[in-house]
Order: C-alpha cells, then sequence, then structure tokens
C-alpha cells in the first residue's frame, strides 16, 4: 500500500475503531465533547485551532485531549505542530504515545524528522509508539536506523516486524548485513515475502534452529517463486530428520500436496513415509488416497 | 389529455395567459424558458465564480449541462422573476434548470423564449418529472421549490413526507429549507425530531443548518442539548454547527469542550 492511502486508512480506521472503542469506556459528556472535537475538523483552522489549545490546556480527560491532538495533527499550522511535537517530547505525559502517533498520521516532514530525537531520548513505550509512527507514515528507512540504533533487543525486534509488515526488502536485507540473522529476521522474510533470503538461511547448517525456522517460514510466505522445487532440494539436501520435518512441515504450510507426494513415492523409508503420509491426510488432500493406493500396490 | 390544453411558446411575444390545469410544451425540439414569479426573498440564482469570498456572476451555460446551480444571498422580500429553462425532445423536458430572471444566461442554440406564464401552469409542466430519473426529480424539485405560491409549498411537502424514495424526500426537504424557510420552518422543525427515517431526521438538520434561517445556530444547539436524543442525532447537530461561520456557533463549540 502507498505511504499517503496507509496514511488514509490509518486516519478513517483510528476515527472509526477509536470510536466505536469510546462507546464503552467514556462519559456521556466525554463522547459529547469528542463529537465537538471532530466537528472542528471541518472548521476553518483560524477558528479550530484557538478551541484545540484551549483544550489542551485544560482539565479535561485524557482521552478528549488525544482527540483534540488527532485534530491538531492535521492542522498545518506551526502552533499546532508546536503542542503535538511538545506532547510527543513529553516522556511524562500520558498522552505521548498518542501524539507520538499522530505526528505519523499527519506525516508532516518537520514533524517526522524529529522522531528521532524522540526515539533516541524516550522509554521503551515511546519507542515502540515512534517505531509505529514510522510504519504508518511508510518511512523504512527510519525504521532501519532505529533498529541499527538501538541496543534493547525487543525493540529491535518490533522494528524488524515493522519492516516485515511493511515489505521492506532492501531494508531487511541492511539488517541482516550488519546484525547478522535473528529470530525476528526470519519471522520479516516470511511476512514480507523474501524467498531468497529465507532460502539462503534454509540451506545453511551453521545454526540448525535457525534453519529450521527458515524452512518452515518458507511455508507461509507469500511468494511468485516455485517453493515446491525449493522444499524438495531442501529434502534431498538433508539427511537429517529435523530437517526433514520443518520441509515437510513447510509444504503442508504451503498447500504443496504435489510435492509431499513426490516425497512419498520417492521414499523408501517407512518412518518417513508414514510422516509424509500423516501430513497429506491434514491437509485433507486427494493426494494422500493416491498414496494410500500407491503403497497398497507395492 | 382532457381539459383544455395549451400550447406553451406558440408566440413568445404573444404573452401567454395560461391557466388550465394542464398544459403542453411546443412542438420544436430545443431550449424553451418561461418565467413565473419566484417565491419572496428567493436567492440569485445564477452560475458565479469565486475569487476567494467574493461570488461574480458569470454568464451560465446552458448546453453544459451541470446538475443543479448556485445561490448565492437572499434579494428583496418582493417576488421576483424566475426563468425556466428547459430542453425539450419530442415535447419532453430532458434538462432542466432554474435561473434568477436576470441572470446572464447562454446556449450555442436558439432559446425559444416563451415569456411569462402563470405558476400553476408551470408547476404542471414540471410536476410529472418528479416521477423521472432521480436526476430529473432533483431538478424539477428545485425548479418547483423557487415557484411563488402555495402550490410548490404543498408539493415540496407532500413529497417530503410521502416521496417516492427516501432521496425524493431528502431533496424536498433540502429544497423546502433553501426556497422557504419561513414557511417551511415548523415543518422541517417537526422532521427533525419526528421523521420516521432516521436518515431523514438527520437531513432535516442538514437542510435546516444550510438554510437562510437566522436562528439555524440556535435550533442546532437545541438539538445537541436535547439529552432525549440519541448520542448520533447530538452529533450530527454538532458538525453541522461547526460548518457554521457565527461567532455564536464557535462560542457554543467552545462552552461545551471547556465545561
Amino acid at each position: 500500500m502507498k505511504p499517503q492511502l496507509l496514511r488514509i486508512a490509518v486516519i478513517i480506521t483510528a476515527l472509526f475503531v477509536s470510536n466505536a472503542a469510546l462507546a464503552d469506556r467514556v462519559s456521556d459528556k466525554d463522547r459529547l465533547k469528542i463529537s465537538a472535537i471532530e466537528a472542528l475538523m471541518v472548521a476553518p483552522q483560524e477558528r479550530s485551532l484557538p478551541v484545540l489549545k484551549k483544550v489542551m490546556a485544560s482539565n479535561n480527560s485524557t482521552v478528549v485531549k488525544e482527540r483534540a491532538l488527532f485534530v491538531l495533527g492535521q492542522i498545518d499550522h506551526p502552533d499546532a505542530l508546536a503542542i503535538v511535537l511538545g506532547t510527543a517530547r513529553d516522556n511524562s505525559s500520558p498522552l505521548q504515545g498518542a501524539a507520538i502517533r499522530t505526528i505519523g498520521i499527519s506525516g508532516d516532514t518537520k514533524a517526522m524528522a524529529q522522531l528521532a530525537t524522540i526515539f533516541s531520548d524516550g522509554n521503551r513505550a515511546a519507542q515502540k509508539k515512534v517505531l509505529e509512527a514510522y510504519l504508518i507514515a511508510g518511512d523504512a528507512n527510519a525504521i532501519l536506523n532505529a533498529a541499527l540504533d538501538t541496543s534493547d533487543d525487543e525493540i529491535f525486534d518490533v522494528a524488524v516486524s515493522r519492516l516485515g509488515a511493511m515489505g521492506a526488502l532492501e531494508q531487511l536485507k541492511q539488517l541482516r548485513g550488519k546484525t547478522g540473522t535473528t529470530r525476528s529476521l526470519i519471522q520479516a522474510y516470511a511476512i514480507s515475502g523474501d524467498v531468497e533470503s529465507l532460502l539462503l538461511i534454509a540451506r545453511d547448517d551453521s545454526n540448525p534452529e535457525q534453519q529450521i525456522q527458515a524452512i518452515q517460514s518458507l511455508g507461509i510466505a507469500r511468494s511468485e517463486s516455485d517453493k515446491g522445487e525449493m522444499f524438495i532440494r531442501i529434502y534431498r539436501e538433508n539427511d537429517r530428520m529435523d530437517v526433514r520435518r520443518a520441509v515437510m512441515h513447510g509444504m503442508m504450510l504451503s498447500g504443496d500436496d504435489t510435492g509431499l507426494l513426490t516425497l512419498f513415492e520417492e521414499s523408501d523409508n517407512e518412518e518417513e513415509k508414514t510422516m509424509l503420509l500423516r501430513q497429506l491426510v491434514m491437509m485433507d488432500s486427494d493426494a494422500a488416497i493416491e498414496a494410500i493406493d500407491k503403497a497398497l500396490a507395492e | 389529455m382532457r381539459g383544455t390544453r395549451w400550447i406553451l411558446g406558440l408566440s413568445a411575444t404573444m404573452g401567454l395567459m395560461i391557466s388550465a390545469h394542464s398544459a403542453e410544451l411546443a412542438a420544436t425540439d430545443g431550449w424553451q424558458a418561461w418565467q413565473v414569479t419566484a417565491v419572496e426573498n428567493a436567492p440569485d440564482l445564477c452560475c458565479y465564480e469565486w475569487h476567494g469570498e467574493q461570488p461574480e456572476r458569470q454568464v451560465c451555460k446552458l448546453d453544459k449541462r451541470v446538475r443543479g446551480f448556485s445561490t448565492h444571498e437572499v434579494r428583496s422580500s418582493e417576488p421576483g422573476e424566475l426563468t425556466i429553462y428547459a430542453w425539450v425532445q419530442d415535447q419532453q423536458i430532458h434538462y432542466l434548470r432554474a435561473l434568477s430572471s436576470d441572470c446572464p444566461a447562454h446556449s450555442d442554440r436558439e432559446i425559444l423564449r416563451l415569456g411569462p406564464i402563470d405558476n400553476a401552469t408551470s408547476i404542471s409542466l414540471l410536476k410529472p418529472l418528479l416521477r423521472r430519473n432521480h436526476k430529473m426529480m432533483d431538478h424539477a424539485l428545485a425548479a418547483i421549490a423557487f415557484h411563488h405560491g402555495n402550490e410548490a409549498f404543498r408539493i415540496l411537502q407532500q413529497r417530503a413526507q410521502a416521496g417516492d424514495t427516501l432521496e425524493q424526500k431528502k431533496q424536498a426537504l433540502f429544497w423546502l429549507a433553501q426556497s422557504r424557510i419561513t414557511q417551511a420552518r415548523d415543518y422541517l422543525m417537526s422532521s427533525m425530531r419526528g421523521a420516521d427515517e432516521p436518515e431523514l431526521r438527520k437531513h432535516a438538520v442538514f437542510s435546516y443548518s444550510q438554510s437562510a434561517a437566522l436562528d439555524r445556530d440556535a435550533v442546532l444547539i437545541d438539538l445537541v442539548e436535547d439529552q432525549s436524543l440519541a448520542h448520533e442525532e447530538r452529533k450530527n447537530a454538532l458538525f453541522w454547527l461547526a460548518h457554521s461561520d457565527s461567532s455564536e456557533a464557535l462560542d457554543y463549540l467552545q462552552a461545551v469542550l471547556l465545561r
């Protein structure tokens, strides 16, 4: 999805989801206030901005101010930007997360440039929000830089999963080149459909755990390439049973019953044949009956 | 067709004296235009080019076949004149525009000018269009709305109550509010709270907010304050209040937020 479209989708979703969620947890008084703030979105900014400033400076509830922040993020005015940025920088503010997210939704270049500082100065919650803002704004390079800068494994994993969700193949490759393979990177390759990177790890037996994860992930990676051929090649190249089981699992996940039947026909190991047949049965595949018929004929 | 049959446009210079229950258009294909008395306080129905906040009248190009028309500011409280431009083929109207008579209009084709006719005859020509497609219905409702007299009001009110479709009911409400808000006020007020269909109640609020009613902000505020209404209905009133450019509306929104 293009960043602009993603942003529009996020704005609509944000309004829709939050409205649905609000119904349960907000007082009638606050609901009316939130409706008033939403109504202000259609008013000229010279009229809405002074009111929104007052709301931010008032004793209103967090949920009302969150909505005011959202609307401020849509206003192209230095005063609105200053309020959003000031809140986003404030590690003690309960509105910090909402402000950071607002920056991502607005996609404002000046505000986006400030997110790197907010990331480096922020706590873990703020850092996660910054990564979310980058995702919303479609800024994969900013997420890459954040992943390279952080020493926090949890934040690194969040960054990697964001890149996976964005299909940011180039940034994921760069990350692997600098940090080596990690579990979260393999997940991201699967989500982003980077079969090429997964295949490299799947054929590398220097780290058996990662190799198994990569093979299984091949099964869920969206790809135009012929994964059936890849699976069969890995299967034939490996005698290790854990690798072969992972291949079977990956083939099942990708719905490759033809490949599983081929391996069934090739195998002369009873235990292996039983496992392959079980996978075919679990897939509810017609190939299972075919395999049984062939076994009976032998 | 029973009754007296009047042929409009026999001669524009003759000045037609038509008061029949039914009438026919001239047997000439192309543009035909006639004048009627406009409703009191009708806005200027014309075409505009906007220069910032300032609209400037333009010649309306009939051949462009735009949908709807622009209105601007309430003019004299004396009934003015309205010109109906109808594109006619085989004595059937296929396109329609109603413009203030002093609004300049142009077509590359000849316009057969029929002169003034009485409002009842004009309405009898336009009324069958309400049963045609959505576009024609909308044009016809708008044109009828700006006719002077109770017949136009009665038709609009009847359509708002029992129109063929929800869309027709909504359009009728809108044109009632646009053309004769003083006369239609009570009806719109009752529709805001009492119309059967929620969509129609919502549209009554919108229509009132877009009217020239002097109390439109106050009416919207009353709706917002009415705790017996569903939240969505109060929210709808807030939404249209935020569109108002009055300081009263803004002050109210601020007061709600800082309570």
